[in-house]
């Protein structure tokens, strides 16, 4: 890959790869540096990596400093339950905010695949090689995943019945 | 692959997506019967995340600039220039000792010839003194002095008229320190002549008009830029613009020119010059170095104020010899002979001792 192919790749996959990390962090500043982060690993390796290669190579890196982010800043550990709902059940704008909130209650791995599949439409077989998992489990993550943010939005559901 | 407990979410996710038959659908419906497990409440209304409208406002901050294609440099660009911030201060310690009589480097030769030129001015007004003989502090004694106004010593205009003068008052006014900063050197095909003409008079032998011949091509003028010595403070300039290799490599100012073959032709003539010699040497230009330094950027209005401040430096800076080049500093100033002679007379009297 050369310079201005990296370049390119900043402008396609920046935002991208800052979606991803600010969804699965929930920390503007935090998110940020995990972009950074990506794009000098890649800038590191840009005379092996190629521009076809580079997406990928991208998604991997940011999924990588991310976990290790996470573990380094124990921020793995899944929020209080209770003030998720408290807050969302006050604040929820519609159901796509809701869910981006309730993601945060999810593990980690969890919350990876699920934006990896959802946000970038990776297939499984890509999640698994961009997260070291077996196809099986990514299946089994974002399945269970799924399973958990539908209770949430059941339990919000039924927050806002109750309320007068 | 059969469904079980450790495996049918794997077949549930599948088969939301479409991705399981008709006989695979039914297998898993049994399981989820057989296992109490909701089919349809487990399979309906899974969510979905959509990618919210978030841009990284940071890019600009991990482009890279792109590189110009060679075709598109102007030529300007390509010229470096260099950071004269940066000095190497442990000259000393790269610099070689060893140094060899007859003159067989490029600066021992720039000496040979200026101590030509000297002797063409010097000569012919001591003709009652034998050169080979008395050291220079005898032609600078004050009853040369009065037979030769000390103008004589430093001003052209007040050279006799003899051909070898004339021609060196000539090589002088060519010699000149600009008043914008710029100090330049000129050594005329006349200083070469003058030189070619009477060099047999000192030095004789082929080898060293060889080595003339090549001395008065490679000294160049030394050109001190006003920008650079107006950023500078003094002292740094004299660190930096005019450190001794500066003054070798880049040929000798007029006052050196004058200078450095009085004292080399002292040395010589009394033969003192031996290997150590060497580092006087170095040390003399040095410090005229910094006399050129210091009138270049117009700290000093005239060379006696550089010999002041010379003075104090070989003091405490330059080895004592160096007080000699002040001393015959002196001399071009038109200032302190009786102090140059008392300092000479001191330096004899320490050496008989």
């Amino acid at each position: 890959m050369n310079r201005s192919q990296y370049n390119k790749c900043v402008e396609q996959y920046a935002d991208r790869i800052f979606r991803f990390a600010l969804s699965s962090l929930c920390d503007e500043d935090l998110a940020k540096d995990v972009v950074q982060e990506t794009f000098t690993r890649i800038w590191e390796h840009v005379d092996t990596v190629n521009f076809e290669q580079a997406k990928s190579y991208l998604f991997t890196a940011a999924h990588h400093i991310m976990i290790d982010e996470i573990r380094r800043s124990r921020k793995d550990e899944p929020l209080d339950e209770s003030n998720i709902q408290k807050s969302v059940s006050n604040n929820y704008s519609d159901v796509q905010e809701v869910l981006h909130n309730a993601l945060t209650t999810l593990p980690e791995v969890q919350r990876n695949v699920i934006l990896l599949r959802d946000y970038e439409g990776y297939s499984y077989q890509e999640i698994s090689e961009i997260t070291k998992l077996s196809e099986s489990q990514v299946k089994v993550y974002i399945f269970r995943g799924r399973t958990a943010l539908k209770k949430q939005l059941k339990s919000i559901d039924n927050l806002i019945d109750v309320e007068p | 692959m059969k469904i079980s407990i450790n495996n049918y979410e794997i077949f549930l996710i599948d088969y939301m997506e479409g991705r399981l038959n008709d006989a695979e659908i039914q297998q898993l419906k049994a399981f989820c019967v057989q296992n109490n497990i909701d089919f349809e409440e487990i399979t309906n209304d899974l969510p979905v995340l959509d990618s919210p409208d978030i841009a990284f406002d940071e890019k600009e901050c991990l482009l890279k600039d792109e590189i110009v294609p060679f075709d598109d440099i102007d030529e300007d660009q390509c010229i470096l220039k260099p950071d004269t911030s940066i000095v190497f201060k442990d000259k000393k310690s790269l610099k070689k000792k060893a140094f060899i009589l007859p003159l067989y480097s490029k600066t021992a030769a720039a000496v040979a010839v200026i101590a030509l030129l000297f002797g063409l001015f010097w000569l012919p007004k001591t003709e009652n003194s034998n050169t080979n003989e008395q050291p220079i502090l005898v032609e600078l004694a004050p009853e040369t002095n009065e037979s030769h106004p000390k103008d004589t010593l430093i001003s052209p205009e007040n050279l006799s008229d003899n051909e070898s003068n004339e021609e060196y008052r000539n090589v002088y006014e060519n010699a000149q320190i600009a008043s914008n900063g710029e100090v330049a050197h000129h050594v005329s095909a006349k200083q070469q002549n003058i030189e070619n003409q009477h060099n047999s008079s000192s030095f004789k032998n082929e080898e060293n008009e060889c080595i003339i011949e090549n001395v008065t091509e490679d000294i160049q003028p030394i050109k001190i830029e006003p920008e650079l010595l107006a950023s500078l403070e003094p002292r740094m300039a004299t660190e930096i613009i005019v450190s001794e290799d500066f003054a070798i490599e880049n040929g000798l100012l007029p006052e050196m020119a004058f200078l450095l073959p009085a004292n080399n032709y002292y040395l010589v003539q009394n033969q003192e010059w031996v290997e150590d010699d060497h580092e006087y040497y170095e040390q003399h230009l040095s410090l005229i170095g910094r006399g050129i330094s210091w009138l270049s950027q117009g700290r000093y209005t005239s060379i006696s104020e550089v010999i002041s401040d010379g003075l104090h430096i070989a003091k405490h800076e330059v080895i004592d010899l160096s007080e000699q080049a002040v001393a015959i500093a002196y001399i071009k100033a038109d200032e302190g002979l009786n102090e140059i002679k008392t300092k000479w007379e001191e330096r004899f009297e320490r050496k008989e001792q």
